[in-house]
């Protein structure tokens, strides 16, 4: 039988970056040109199978980017396992927002987070602003895993996705690492409940 | 009829399709016709076949991709009594599967059957027409057997089997990989149907739970921390169902209405020897002269001789120990009620024999007012004394003839009415008494005694209860065919708690008791129940109390009152000051002191008592004056509470004690009640229930997100200032196709879900798609948070996070700024103002200790105006001000603007508004005028001399407040219109300016602090 793991990720960064565009990328394959401003946090989950046949899955609070509900985000990347921190690679003042955002995850979420920087918007990389090569020598210094990424052609987001499972630690058991998130995401159907149901029925029926 | 497709699209929700619809009925079985499924038109005529329809439905998952198709069978709802028309349950749901498969048979020869349903049902208009069958076979690797069923729509059927085919194929086309949710988790909502929604039982929620706000019941969430999503939405959707059964169907459905006069009596082992009917009817409603019996003097043995009162004849023929000497040996020895366990269910009784009786012998031309009760409820205490008593049950003696006592004090009117119910435990008996005419209307009677006394069981203390049901349309007999009437469930207790001034906890603490153990037994077996098959029916679960729609708690509950036993009598003596000195005594009963802080009756409603205190009389040389006991402090002993939901309004008329009876050491309570319940059939009732319950019941199964959208998330309040509300709306829109129910959390674990100005309302809630809940957001500062805010910044903001049960959480802003006012501070903060409070900057900006004013001068602004203009006016701080001109005057105190209010100037409205702002303001500070320390030595100056010394000790900037203040009060009671009048000004003002400790346990003299400040304005 194959492993199953469930991870709590945040997505933090400069608002309009492409933070939920991003997860939509990921969560459902789509894109949307004209997306509204995140105001909240929306919660998704996705599900990502590694080689050896271990899924793991992804609980994924998308945050606002916007400095007005900056104060919230602690409340977000409390209990998080892991963290991608977005910048748009055509504006560089959002590589030093995301710096920031970097320095409070070391300085205050849990010391074992797993942090990846991601560069956003590749499909406008002829508007580059912030280089590779500078993105990459920050990520090494800080240790963080790194990867750019176009929600737009879906350009290297599983892979982002998909290092980052390989990168969480896949021992503990999986109850003690996930994110709190209670009651279950998504109910199935139990057919041998509905055939209960479906036979008490009968035989009111037959009344 | 509605057609098929008409009928699935009814109970299939916006997020599937119905593709197709047809009628269809059971199949015979091959082996015997008989058994077909039929439900019976009635006893005379045939059955017919029930009508089922057959539906394909399908469901595109969220992504659009997967497509799924399941085949349902709806049914005929069988006809319940209560059964609404016309409502169609989901028998079957077949998932379209790889082994599902589905086939029509060859059309068997139908002839025309003569004896087959009659006509009236269109299944056998319609016979001559072909018949096919269809049977389904759900695969073998599912737990469903096949079924069969017949119908005549071939072209229905044709279109049925094509797209069965189709969503078959396209099923067959994908493998489990495709998809990583569960595809057929969209059928589980239809099947949850079954589950009965909440609020179609007979038993009310706990009154408990009802008072409590609804988010304090959900699961612990924050910002990021969901919490329980599916216990919540059950609690937010059970909430949302009953407010929507009071909005929409009680309050515009019919109302009835049931007067209830109940009445308290702790009688201290006295037979009946008064006139009681003023305290069974009212002083308004004495009966004319020939039915009073004589005062005094009735001896219990003469009572069964008033031959002329057709009541005490039925009483009296009924009961043979009736017109025994009281102090016979009682001769009901059997039952060790307090001794074996005071919770057995003794002496309870339905009084069903004095109906037929009394009914003969009414005469049939007496008169009812509207303002007779419908319903006398009344709670008598050490009915019997004895230690007998406790041992054994002597129940009838004195319990007819309180009884007849009660019937004797109706009057002409005791004809109307007939005893109900009663229920005894050794001392304590409460009767039900209602009109002739309305005893149909009750039912399910059931009793209970519950002793806290001696040993924690005896009961020499403790309650009895009597539950009912009251049903404005009367429970028809077997032989009518009238719809049931949906009842109301009445609860009664009369208690008797621990005695003394000093047992304070032991009386919450019998409370308490009493509220876990007046629970009552079922009085049908769950088999029983269920063997009844309906979902309304006598209750087979233990009840309490409070679940009930109105509780109404009476009796002697002890409490006492805690000022000095001196003070507590000449403040009673005083009859110029009643009413001031009852309101002052209010403050320090201990009953209410139980009910502020929560440790006992908490949620239950008292009328603000006006009468004296019931407790303790005595007669000669041990009474005062008012002829209270010496030897113990009055107070009001005897109580009458109540609550209900919100199904049923009620209204107190009155709340009084009555004087003239005088044969016992308590004086006998009163409170009148109109009770207004819904009048409406439980099948209307039902019917509603289930179709608001339709719209919700699978809220948490469904695997689309909920999408609301909420607006707008900036919300400026602007300007907000003490005790004036900003509203503003904010909007959730539901943009998604499942209902979304949704809460307010905190940001984080232990905060609170919204910053102390904004109040949230609701702070939970429910919308369905396509439609929008409107949230109050009101900033309102109150005077505990302005004296915070007025030492803090005045600019205010923070964030609400509203989250959606399983979706997301979304933040609305709010900010507001704070406007700073001269209320709720300190005397010592104000003199240290530089100017108006308003043009404060900082709380930093005030000045330094030692150069702050002689005296506040908002409160010398004040004082001087009333000077200057108002000591004409009449009735200076005894009628309380204008709203709005008291909020001008503030303002201007705060801006420190002139007080020019212009055409107003000479109006006495203005000058009695000044009037109620000074009292406001002092009120308002942090600290009384007169320190808390001091105000034992100021109880106890003996000369205005040592009046005016003591002032040496107080704070100069206290002194000068004082001295202004009193001076003002010394010249107004000189004036004409306040001849008399000066103790009135002390009594009001006594309280401003000390402030009452209301937590203490032994108070400051109240008596003597008025002495103190008569020194300075008598």
């Amino acid at each position: 039988m194959s492993k199953q793991f469930q991870f709590k990720l945040v997505l933090l960064g400069e608002s309009a970056v492409g933070k939920s565009s991003l997860v939509l990328r990921f969560v459902k394959d789509q894109f949307d040109d004209y997306r509204e401003s995140t105001i909240g946090a929306a919660f998704l989950t996705q599900t990502v199978t590694l080689e050896d046949q271990t899924t793991v899955k992804f609980e994924i609070w998308d945050t606002a980017g916007q400095e007005r509900y900056k104060s919230l985000a602690p409340m977000y990347y409390r209990n998080a396992n892991c963290a991608v921190v977005v910048y748009d690679i055509t504006q560089s003042t959002s590589l030093e927002k995301a710096k920031s955002w970097i320095r409070e995850l070391q300085r205050q979420a849990d010391p074992n987070i797993v942090i990846a920087l991601c560069g956003n918007k590749l499909d406008l990389a002829a508007r580059r602003q912030v280089s590779q090569e500078e993105a990459k020598k920050y990520a090494e210094e800080e240790g963080l895993m790194w990867g750019e990424t176009s929600a737009k052609t879906g350009e290297g987001v599983s892979d982002i996705f998909t290092s980052i499972a390989k990168k969480l630690p896949l021992t503990a058991p999986p109850s003690a690492r996930a994110g709190a998130r209670a009651g279950p995401a998504r109910t199935g159907v139990d057919l041998n409940k509905q055939a209960a149901a479906g036979q008490g029925q009968g035989e009111q029926c037959n009344c | 009829m509605s057609t098929a497709l008409d009928i699935a699209q009814e109970i299939i929700r916006p997020t599937e399709d119905v593709k197709v619809a047809i009628d269809t009925r059971s199949a015979p079985r091959p082996d015997s016709e008989s058994e077909q499924e039929t439900w019976p038109g009635s006893d005379h005529e045939p059955p017919v076949p029930r009508r089922k329809i057959l539906a394909v439905v399908s469901h595109v998952h969220a992504d659009g991709k997967h497509e799924h198709g399941c085949v349902f069978v709806f049914t005929h709802k069988p006809p319940l009594v209560h059964s609404i028309p016309d409502d169609y349950l989901v028998e079957h749901a077949f998932p379209i599967i790889h082994g599902f498969s589905i086939s029509m048979s060859q059309p068997r020869q139908t002839t025309l059957d003569l004896s087959s349903p009659a006509a009236g049902s269109s299944f056998s208009l319609n016979q001559p027409k072909t018949e096919l069958t269809v049977t389904i076979n759900p695969g073998e690797d599912t737990p469903f057997s096949p079924i069969t069923l017949q119908t005549h729509d071939i072209q229905g059927l044709r279109r049925l089997l094509d797209e069965c085919k189709r969503l078959k194929e396209a099923f067959a086309m994908e493998t489990a990989d495709d998809f990583d949710f569960e595809p057929f988790g969209w059928v589980a909502p239809y099947m949850a149907d079954h589950a009965l929604p909440p609020l179609l039982s007979s038993i009310p929620p706990d009154l408990r739970k009802l008072k409590k706000p609804v988010h304090t019941r959900l699961s612990a969430a924050s910002a990021g921390m969901p919490g329980d999503d599916i216990s919540d939405v059950e609690i937010i959707r059970e909430e949302w169902m009953r407010s929507k059964v009071e909005d929409e169907l009680f309050s515009r459905g019919e109302k009835a209405g049931l007067n209830i006069r109940v009445g308290t009596f702790n009688v201290n082992g006295k037979f009946p020897s008064q006139d009681l009917s003023a305290w069974v009817r009212g002083e308004a409603s004495r009966p004319p002269a020939a039915f009073i019996p004589p005062l005094k003097e009735i001896s219990p043995l003469s009572l069964g001789e008033s031959q002329k009162n057709p009541v005490d004849e039925a009483l009296a023929t009924e009961d043979p120990s009736n017109g025994q000497p009281p102090d016979a040996t009682s001769t009901d020895t059997r039952s060790l009620s307090a001794v074996s366990d005071a919770t057995t269910y003794v002496n309870f009784s339905v009084d069903t024999q004095s109906t037929q009786t009394a009914v003969s012998d009414a005469p049939p031309d007496v008169p009812e007012d509207p303002s007779d009760p419908d319903m006398l409820v009344l709670g008598f205490q050490e009915l019997d004394l004895s230690t007998d008593a406790l041992l054994y049950s002597t129940k009838t003696v004195r319990e007819e003839a309180w009884c007849m006592a009660v019937f004797a004090g109706l009057g002409e009117k005791a004809v109307l009415y007939e005893k109900l119910a009663s229920k005894q435990l050794v001392g304590m008996l409460l009767v039900i008494i209602v009109k002739k005419r309305l005893r149909p209307n009750f039912s399910e009677i059931r009793g209970l005694a519950v002793g806290v006394g001696i040993m924690g069981i005896m009961g020499n203390k403790g309650a009895t209860a009597i539950r009912l049901l009251f049903t404005p349309t009367p429970f028809p007999s077997a032989a009518e065919a009238a719809p049931l009437g949906r009842p109301t469930v009445l609860t009664f207790v009369n208690a008797h708690l621990a005695a003394f001034d000093e047992m304070y906890e032991k009386r919450n603490a019998d409370f308490q008791e009493l509220s876990k153990r007046l629970v009552f037994e079922p009085a049908i077996s769950v088999d029983e129940q269920a063997a009844n098959g309906s979902w309304y029916s006598p209750a087979a679960a233990p009840l309490s109390i409070f679940e009930s729609d109105a509780l109404f708690w009476l009796g002697d509950l002890n409490y006492r009152l805690t000022p000095h036993d001196a003070d507590v009598r000449s403040l009673l003596a005083d009859d110029q000051l009643r009413e001031e000195n009852i309101k002052t005594l209010r403050r320090f009963d201990q009953l209410s002191s139980a009910m502020r802080t929560k440790k006992a009756f908490e949620d239950f409603v008292e009328q603000p008592i006006r009468h004296l205190p019931s407790y303790r009389f005595s007669a000669g040389v041990h009474a005062d004056g008012m002829g209270y006991d010496m030897k113990r402090k009055p107070a009001w002993t005897d109580r009458i509470l109540h609550m209900a939901s919100k199904a049923v309004t009620v209204k107190q008329r009155s709340y009084t004690s009555h004087a003239t009876i005088t044969m016992s050491d308590h004086r006998p309570v009163s409170a009148e009640f109109e009770l207004e319940v819904p009048a409406l059939g439980l099948d209307e009732y039902e019917s509603f229930v289930q179709r608001v319950w339709r719209d919700v019941s699978a809220i948490e199964y469904v695997e689309e997100r909920p999408r609301v959208r909420v607006g707008p998330t900036n919300i400026d309040f602007a300007k907000i200032s003490y005790t004036r509300e900003v509203t503003r709306s904010l909007e959730v829109v539901n943009v998604g196709k499942v209902p979304c129910s949704f809460r307010f959390v905190p940001q984080g674990p232990a905060a609170d879900i919204c910053p102390p100005w904004l109040r949230i309302n609701p702070v939970t809630g429910l919308v369905l798609p396509g439609e929008k809940v409107d949230v109050t957001l009101t900033a309102q500062v109150d005077e505990e948070l302005a004296s915070k805010l007025n030492l803090g910044q005045a600019h205010l903001e923070d964030t609400l996070v509203l989250h959606t049960a399983l979706g997301r959480d979304h933040f609305v802003a709010v900010s507001a700024d704070y406007e700073r006012t001269c209320f709720t501070t300190s005397l010592s903060w104000l003199v240290r103002l530089p100017g108006p409070v308003r043009e404060l900057k900082s709380p930093d900006d005030v000045l330094p200790e030692d150069r702050g004013v002689n005296a506040p001068r908002e409160i010398m602004r004040l004082v001087n105006w009333l000077m200057s203009n108002a000591t004409e006016t009449v009735g200076l701080f005894f009628t309380p001000g204008d709203e709005e001109l008291m909020r001008q005057i503030r303002e201007k105190l705060d801006t420190g603007e002139e007080f020019n209010f212009g055409a107003l100037e000479k109006d006495p409205k203005l000058a009695l508004a000044f009037a109620d702002t000074l009292v406001r303001l002092l009120e308002s500070l942090s600290e009384p005028v007169i320190p808390p320390a001091l105000h034992t030595r100021c109880s106890q100056m003996t000369s205005r001399d040592e009046a005016f010394e003591l002032l040496d000790d107080l704070p100069v900037v206290n002194v000068n407040v004082w001295i202004s203040l009193t001076a003002f009060l010394h010249f107004l009671g000189q004036q004409d219109a306040y001849q008399g009048r000066v103790e009135q000004l002390v009594a009001i003002f006594t309280p401003v300016l000390f402030r009452d400790d209301l937590t203490s346990p032994m108070p400051v003299s109240i008596i003597g602090r008025r002495n103190f400040l008569r020194y300075f304005i008598g």
